[in-house]
């Protein structure tokens, strides 16, 4: 069991987060700064406090001497309210008067009182104090016996008593203490504000100092400080953009994954749909494919492996053929080959195995490719098999080499030869047949051009080649072909192209048939008819010269009869001719019999032709119809070797036939030109011409019969059959054509003489 | 050509030793003798001189002689013709059976004598006569 996982993607973070500031330098000064600060803070505000103690006291001290220095006032001023209402009264009489005396009076005991004990501290006022009390209480005593004076002896008394100036004496005495009190007062308070005053400026400065200098270090504790913030706040909102940017990537990196989540779930189902599709495909392919492990185990197998071995898919796997197949030799190759592959690592072509159908126990043929394979773990080793069953094919192949074997018996036995050929004309197979007919085994001719061409039908062969590949075929064509000891041998050829599927030619097919037996037979057959034929020609053709010749002797007879010799001498010679002409034509039948066997040597002399075809025209006598006669020669001397007399013959015949073709009045011209090794004689009419048809059989052997244009006479009609064989014997050729303006005209070529003995 | 006051024969063959000995032949006996080489120039002068007999060669040049008798026997029904053959050609003799049908027609096979053709001439004026 595997399970197929998905790589999972990398999640880590690909950019640097950035730090936090190290530890600062500054931060020693700080905390140093910070205490310093505070250590200086305590001390300013501990001594300030201690000074304002200290000031407080000395304020105090100075607040009550102004309290002093008030109380001696209020001294002062109660006595003298009191001293003003006593005198009011006195004058006036009116009690209204009294009462500021009274409440003077009253008041005066509490003032007293308090400045008696605001000068406790001070022994010396404290006298005073009392002394001013005495006077006082004096005072009073003396003004209270003026208003009884006044109440009871009336004014003037009362008048008198003021005047006595012992109230007087009493007050200045009362003021002069006060004022001498007042004095010390004033000089203490003098004393206890410049006291004050050094304490006020001494706490001032000790907290001016301490409190500039705390707020010095506090504010450079509080820059490097505000320093660091800044560089914190700065690398903490570096951080945060970075969380921020962070917190974005995560979100789309998260975003992303739910969408390769998604798409991969999407991709599992098409996953499970491909191999669901996949699997179908390997069920309904008709070849048979597996996977198999080391040990032979079906790892995967079709449904057609299944149905082989008459299982279902699924019952396959883990099972090795040998659970099905009863064939323990299949089984065993199978497992070997397998195991081949695993340990090549290479694909094995198995072009035919047999496997045996369980329930059928018919053998089935199949053509097997297996290839290596890994396991999907990565780790085993696998083959995967792929067989195309060809029992069919087996079967079909088997048919093909029955037949074939059929064909090939048939022929090699035929009495033909068949061979066939590539486009390019080698050989590509040569039955039986060919070696019987043509020498050559099959291993000396495949591969190589036809060798039974010989050099003469090159250019044929070369021609039927080319028709045949352009898909015309043909039957029966007579040529000749030679075998391997050189031999000739007539054959008839028919050939065929062979086609590939797409119609192309690939090839001829040829076969050949002996004729040379029917050739022979054939030839007998036509010698035999032409040697009738010819009988009966030279039959026919000798007995109206003989008519001739018989009517002549019988003239002469009868001018010999009657006397008249120069009757009977003309008659005599006209006889004497017409029996030259006979003994010409039998010469000529028995030349041509001869030359055609062979048997007729040449006598070869240098001969002049110029003055050759000047005795053969005149050896035909004068020309007849008044045909005009032209030489057409450079008038040089042409000399050649010939038979004189053949050759005088030859042309006395071109040139007699002329004659008689040329219309009345009309033309023969007589051609003679010689270029390098080449003799040529030309002889034209303005006659008929001949048709291209019959220019070819016009040399054959009485061929003037059936063209029925041939005169008799003093012909055997074998006059161009003599000519083309003397000329043939001569080593030259003979042919015929038009004239540009119509009529024949002959020509006869004729080797020259060798260079070392050149044309004259 | 055609001299004296007699039948008038026209002899007609490419060989000229024939043409010459019947020629003289038949002028001595008083007939007026016309010859030509071929059946061509037979019949031109047939149309432009008519004639008697024609006496004919049957394998000439540019027309043979069953052509020729044919022509001149349709020309002239029941002329005289007297046909002269090589010999062992029974075709040409066939032929020349068929021609006969349209006429009167003697032959006569080569070689002959003088004397033979002589008779055959005057067998040939015989029975017309």
């Amino acid at each position: 069991m595997t399970h197929t996982t998905l790589p999972v993607p990398d999640n880590s973070l690909s950019f640097p987060l950035p730090r936090l500031p190290p530890p600062s330098r500054h931060r020693l000064s700080i905390n140093l700064g910070f205490a310093l600060a505070t250590l200086l803070t305590t001390w300013t505000g501990w001594y300030s406090y201690r000074e304002s103690i200290e000031s407080r006291e000395s304020s105090q001290w100075v607040a009550h001497t102004y309290e002093v220095l008030g109380s001696l006032s209020l001294v002062i001023s109660s006595l003298q309210e009191a001293e003003t209402g006593q005198r009011g009264y006195i004058i006036s009489g009116k009690e209204e008067y009294l009462g500021p005396y009274y409440h003077s009076a009253t008041r005066l005991a509490g003032q007293l009182g308090q400045l008696r004990s605001l000068t406790a501290d001070h022994p010396v006022q404290r006298q005073r104090v009392d002394v001013v009390s005495g006077m006082a209480a004096r005072r009073l005593a003396l003004l209270n016996r003026g208003i009884e004076v006044r109440r009871t002896r009336g004014r003037d008394a009362a008048l008198a008593m003021i005047l006595a100036g012992q109230g007087k004496a009493l007050m200045d005495s009362a003021r002069s203490a006060l004022s001498d009190m007042q004095a010390i007062e004033r000089s203490f308070l003098r004393e206890r504000s410049a006291t004050s005053g050094i304490l006020a400026r001494r706490n001032e400065h000790t907290i001016m100092l301490g409190t500039g200098l705390g707020l010095l270090l506090l504010a450079t504790s509080a820059l490097l400080a505000n320093w660091e913030i800044l560089a914190r706040l700065a690398a903490e909102s570096g951080l945060r953009r970075a969380n921020e940017e962070l917190e974005a990537r995560v979100d789309l990196r998260t975003q992303e994954l739910q969408i390769k989540i998604e798409e991969r779930a999407l991709i599992e189902v098409e996953l499970r749909a491909g191999k669901d599709f996949l699997r179908k495909v390997v069920d309904t392919n008709p070849q048979l494919i597996f996977i198999k492990d080391w040990d032979g185990r079906f790892v995967l197998a079709n449904l057609p492996v299944a149905e082989l071995y008459g299982t279902t898919v699924g019952a396959l796997e883990g099972k090795s053929d040998g659970d099905f197949n009863p064939n323990a030799a299949e089984v065993e190759s199978f497992l070997r080959a397998d195991q081949e592959v695993m340990q090549s690592g290479r694909r094995l072509d198995v072009p035919e195995e047999s496997v045996t159908d369980r329930r059928s126990g018919v053998t089935r043929w199949f053509q097997t490719v297996k290839v290596p394979l890994t396991s999907p773990d990565g780790r085993g080793r696998q083959v995967l098999g792929v067989s195309t069953e060809i029992t069919q094919r087996r079967h079909a192949e088997e048919q093909l080499r029955r037949t074939r074997d059929e064909l090939q018996a048939l022929v090699e036995a035929a009495p033909v030869a068949i061979v066939s050929v590539d486009p390019q004309g080698r050989v590509v197979n040569w039955y039986g047949g060919a070696k019987a007919m043509f020498g050559w085994s099959a291993e000396e001719a495949v591969g190589r051009p036809l060798l039974n061409v010989p050099p003469d039908k090159q250019e044929e062969h070369r021609t039927l080649r080319a028709r045949v590949l352009q898909g015309k075929s043909f039957t029966g064509f007579d040529t000749r072909r030679i075998r391997k000891d050189g031999t000739p041998v007539e054959v008839s050829l028919s050939t065929a192209p062979l086609h590939d599927r797409g119609g192309n030619v690939v090839g001829i097919i040829g076969v050949y048939q002996d004729i040379s037996e029917r050739r022979l037979l054939a030839e007998q057959r036509v010698a035999r008819e032409a040697r009738d034929t010819l009988t009966h020609m030279i039959v026919h053709d000798l007995r109206s010269p003989l008519t001739g010749l018989q009517g002549y002797l019988d003239l002469l007879r009868l001018a010999v009869s009657a006397g008249s010799n120069d009757e009977a001498l003309g008659f005599a010679r006209d006889a004497h001719g017409v029996a030259g002409h006979l003994k010409e034509m039998i010469s000529q039948v028995l030349d041509v019999s001869r030359l055609e066997s062979g048997d007729m040597p040449l006598s070869r002399e240098d001969t002049n032709l110029v003055e050759l075809l000047s005795s053969a025209v005149a050896s035909l006598g004068p020309p007849p119809n008044a045909i005009d006669v032209v030489y057409e020669t450079a008038g040089q001397p042409v000399v050649i070797a010939c038979d004189r007399d053949v050759m005088t013959r030859v042309l006395a015949n071109l040139v007699g036939n002329a004659f008689k073709f040329a219309p009345r009045r009309g033309e023969v011209r007589i051609g003679l030109e010689a270029s390098r090794g080449m003799v040529r004689v030309t002889v034209a009419d303005n006659g008929p011409g001949v048709d291209p048809e019959h220019r070819k059989v016009i040399f054959e052997k009485f061929a003037q019969a059936p063209l029925g244009r041939a005169g008799k006479g003093r012909s055997t009609g074998l006059g161009l059959t003599f000519c083309k064989l003397a000329i043939e014997a001569h080593g030259g050729k003979i042919g015929v054509g038009n004239c540009d303006g119509g009529g024949a005209r002959f020509w006869v070529e004729l080797p020259g003489m060798e260079a070392a003995n050149p044309i004259r | 050509m055609i001299a004296g006051a007699g039948p008038r024969v026209l002899i007609v063959d490419d060989d000229p030793g024939i043409r010459r000995t019947l020629h003289i032949l038949l002028s001595r006996e008083g007939y007026q003798v016309a010859q030509a080489r071929d059946g061509v120039e037979a019949l031109r002068l047939w149309r432009d001189h008519g004639g008697d007999l024609v006496i004919t060669d049957l394998h000439m040049p540019e027309k043979n002689g069953i052509e020729t008798i044919v022509e001149l026997l349709s020309h002239s029904p029941g002329m005289r013709i007297i046909a002269m053959s090589g010999g062992g050609q029974t075709k040409r003799l066939d032929l020349l059976s068929n021609a006969s049908m349209l006429g009167a027609v003697l032959t006569i096979e080569k070689p002959f004598t003088l004397n033979e053709m002589m008779g055959l001439v005057r067998q040939a004026f015989k029975i017309e006569d």
